[in-house]
């Protein structure tokens, strides 16, 4: 006798839905029991799929734009900025707070526009900082600015079509931007330095140009007709 | 510490913390560091991950002679204890496999459920 017998019919019922759930296992006399895995059901445990389980937001960065991230004409230093940017491994204030490093009150964006400082907020979606994206209309190419890091920069790259000379210069000019939006936040954080958003998009023009440069990718001489049309410079006009 | 159950450090483990529903006992305040920890692991604790590997392990069951009817996770949707706490509370037989289950009967009159 498995269970104390009792009248009750909400029991009767319960027994009713078990037995249905039942109905369809077969036991196998042939084969032992065993435990699985249900991440893998064939080769079993590994530590890459509970790495896997526990960071699902790296992996679908790193397939996304990882091979984006590392350029040729773009400093290894600001390569390696953008790489911890797409983890959200920098320091922003948000960050800081979790670690337990800032006080909760000091988490605000340095732009003044009441919101915290995320990775998220600080690249994509700050309205101060993120005039910087207009550096879109230099370059003559239309687009939105998506909410997220890393579809951001998927998207801002493949804004000026296939042509593999251009899409190689927006490519270098996202990683650009990143870098002098997150230097001009240091140096307003640290120095109190604040450069106006001309200027800044100033310093976009001027760097990308030196980096195009020291590579000999630009066919003209001096930077007057860089600043009037960058990709005629390319010779992808 | 669910397959290898013949192992010395198995053995010992069970000598030293005894089994509770098919699996070692986590021990309570009196067992050693190490061994809570492992449990944590084993169980979902707090922290990072908790339950990620309690919730991603099932039991295959093949002649039903090494699985739990009631508590070992090898239904879709969970331990049948979990989804039919009633019953298994009333059960005067907590420990019985899915094989001797399956012997007294789980169909229409059987014995399992008398």
């Amino acid at each position: 006798m498995a269970i104390e017998k009792e009248d009750w019919d909400w029991e009767e019922e319960m027994v009713g839905e078990c037995r249905i759930l039942l109905s369809n296992v077969v036991l196998q006399e042939s084969t032992n029991d065993r435990w699985c895995w249900r991440l893998d059901t064939n080769s079993g445990y590994s530590v890459r799929s509970v790495y896997h389980l526990l960071t699902p937001d790296v992996s679908q960065v790193v397939d996304t734009v990882s091979d984006l991230i590392w350029h040729k004409k773009v400093p290894v230093k600001v390569s390696i900025l953008a790489w911890r940017l797409l983890r959200n491994r920098l320091p922003t204030k948000a960050n800081l707070v979790t670690c337990g490093i800032l006080a909760q009150e000091a988490q605000m964006c340095m732009a003044g526009c009441g919101e915290v400082e995320t990775t998220q907020h600080l690249f994509v979606s700050c309205r101060v900082f993120c005039e910087l994206w207009r550096v879109r209309d230099w370059i003559g190419v239309f687009g939105a600015d998506l909410s997220e890091v890393a579809a951001h920069f998927h998207q801002f790259t493949y804004l000026a079509g296939g042509l593999i000379n251009r899409h190689s210069f927006i490519q270098l000019l996202w990683l650009l931007c990143v870098w002098i939006m997150w230097t001009e936040r240091n140096n307003k954080l640290f120095n109190n330095e604040v450069n106006s958003m001309n200027q800044l998009l100033e310093k976009v023009k001027i760097n990308s140009y030196w980096w195009m440069e020291a590579a000999n990718a630009v066919y003209v001489l001096g930077t007057h007709d860089w600043f009037a049309c960058p990709l005629a410079c390319l010779g992808t006009g | 510490m669910l397959i290898d159950r013949g192992g010395l450090w198995y053995r010992v483990l069970m000598a030293r913390y005894g089994l509770e529903d098919g699996v070692l006992r986590e021990g309570g305040m009196r067992a050693s560091y190490w061994w809570k920890k492992v449990g944590c692991v084993r169980d979902g604790g707090r922290g990072v991950g908790g339950g990620s590997f309690k919730d991603n392990i099932f039991k295959k069951v093949g002649d039903g002679r090494d699985t739990l009817f009631w508590t070992d996770p090898w239904l879709e949707g969970g331990p049948v204890a979990v989804r039919f706490r009633r019953l298994y509370d009333l059960s005067v037989s907590k420990n019985c496999t899915v094989k001797e289950m399956f012997e007294l009967g789980v169909g229409e009159g059987g014995n399992a459920w008398r």
